[in-house]
């Protein structure tokens, strides 16, 4: 029984951030329109985008107020080129507020069958096409091993010149 | 002056209020903006004048002249500008991107520039019916393209809370003889460079040196653009050759 193979769950928060959601839908969809929003209305108000870690914080301070209200249900990656230093990071966090910057990181059951192809695979200093072939390697164990059939997985990789999309 | 004039919820006999109309002439006294629409494309042009050298009229002196902003974006689609109490403008800016950041979030849709116009004046409208307030002193275009018909709009909002759509029009210092000169010398569906030059020309009548003019274009494809001082020196150029063969 296939129920929707094109849902994309990887929001642009602008050119250069982007932030992967998982966790019950409402809350997903709700969660990831009011952090982009939040950003939107700061961009418009300051004249100037927030940047990337101020942005994992803001989120972060979102889930941790949230969690003892009225929880998001939700587990995210944030991922972006930050233009002031010249680097790019990803940021892990979950529904209770934890941020950490991290080098490779993955939510759900991916993390279990994941994470030790991704750690073998990542090395210092790796280039696009090494993390691209880390990323395709990570899915191809979850569809040998995961008792869901995913077919299709969207990527999205970002560089300093932006965010490109691509399909697995 | 008329005692109906210190308070603002207070109508004076012949039906004014005076606060109100106090509000106006705040505006006029306000820098000069026009706006003009053309066939796909929206012109704003703004006096910029910055603080002059008390010595050299031509020398802005300690002031950094890109912090005086005067076209305000609201939105991707929408944008403002003003005459007026420029701090006004911008409590009016900031409240305007707030409810357009909260209507995408809550309709999922993109709000359209009628919407936020009318959003602007409905603010200005509660602020002459309230005690101890007094109205917003500016007048405020926007201008944006809408979303689905993809056709350039321009609309005005007054302190008294009025609003309107228009196809020109000037606000702030010689507004009257702005607005005559451009009704003398609108054409409908105007191309974009003209639109510029009617700008430009518009403004020449009202500043005192056409380095104090600004020009900022918005079109379909949402971004608003700021035109270059080089070429509103080209174009001047041209309009006094014009004038002068």
């Amino acid at each position: 029984m296939k129920l929707k193979d094109n849902e994309d769950k990887i929001y642009h928060l602008d050119e250069k951030k982007v932030m992967a959601i998982a966790g019950d839908t409402c809350d997903r969809e709700r969660f990831a329109s009011f952090i982009q929003r939040n950003l939107d209305w700061y961009k418009y108000k300051n004249g100037y985008e927030l940047d990337l870690d101020a942005t994992a914080e803001f989120t972060r301070s979102e889930l941790a107020t949230a969690i003892r209200k009225g929880p998001y249900n939700v587990n995210l990656l944030i991922a972006g080129y930050d233009d002031k230093s010249e680097k790019a990071r990803l940021y892990w966090l979950d529904y209770f507020g934890t941020l950490q910057e991290v080098k490779k990181g993955a939510h759900g059951y991916a993390n279990y069958f994941t994470s030790s192809v991704l750690d073998n695979h990542y090395k210092a200093d790796m280039t696009l096409e090494e993390g691209k072939e880390a990323i395709k390697a990570g899915v191809q164990v979850l569809q040998k091993r995961f008792m869901m059939s995913q077919p299709k997985f969207v990527m999205k990789i970002i560089t300093k010149d932006g965010t490109q999309v691509e399909e697995i | 002056m008329s005692k109906y004039d210190k308070a603002l919820t207070v109508f004076a006999p012949d039906g004014n209020l005076f606060q109100v109309q106090y509000a106006f002439e705040a505006v006029e006294k306000g820098t000069s903006t026009i706006g003009i629409r053309g066939k796909d494309c929206v012109v704003l042009g703004v006096e910029k004048k910055p603080e002059v050298s008390s010595k050299n009229n031509n020398k802005s002196t300690l002031q950094d002249p890109r912090t005086i902003k005067k076209i305000l974006p609201i939105d991707e689609h929408i944008s403002i500008t003003f005459a007026g109490l420029q701090a006004d403008a911008r409590i009016l800016a900031n409240r305007a991107r707030l409810e357009s950041q909260s209507y995408r979030y809550n309709m999922e849709d993109v709000p359209s520039v009628d919407y936020i116009a009318k959003f602007i004046a409905r603010m200005q409208q509660k602020y002459t019916q309230r005690n101890s307030v007094r109205p917003f002193g500016v007048s405020v275009l926007v201008i944006g393209f809408d979303e689905e018909e993809k056709k350039p709009r321009l609309l005005l909002t007054e302190p008294s809370g009025a609003y309107s759509s228009w196809k020109a029009h000037a606000i702030g210092r010689n507004s009257k003889s702005l607005k005559t000169y451009l009704e003398n010398n609108y054409e409908a569906d105007l191309e974009e460079e003209k639109v510029i030059k009617l700008a430009v020309e518009t403004l020449l009548e009202s500043v005192e040196s056409e380095k104090h003019i600004e020009i900022a274009i918005m079109r379909g494809d949402n971004k608003t653009e700021k035109i270059d001082s080089e070429v509103i020196d080209k174009v001047v150029e041209a309009i006094k050759k014009e004038s002068r063969g």
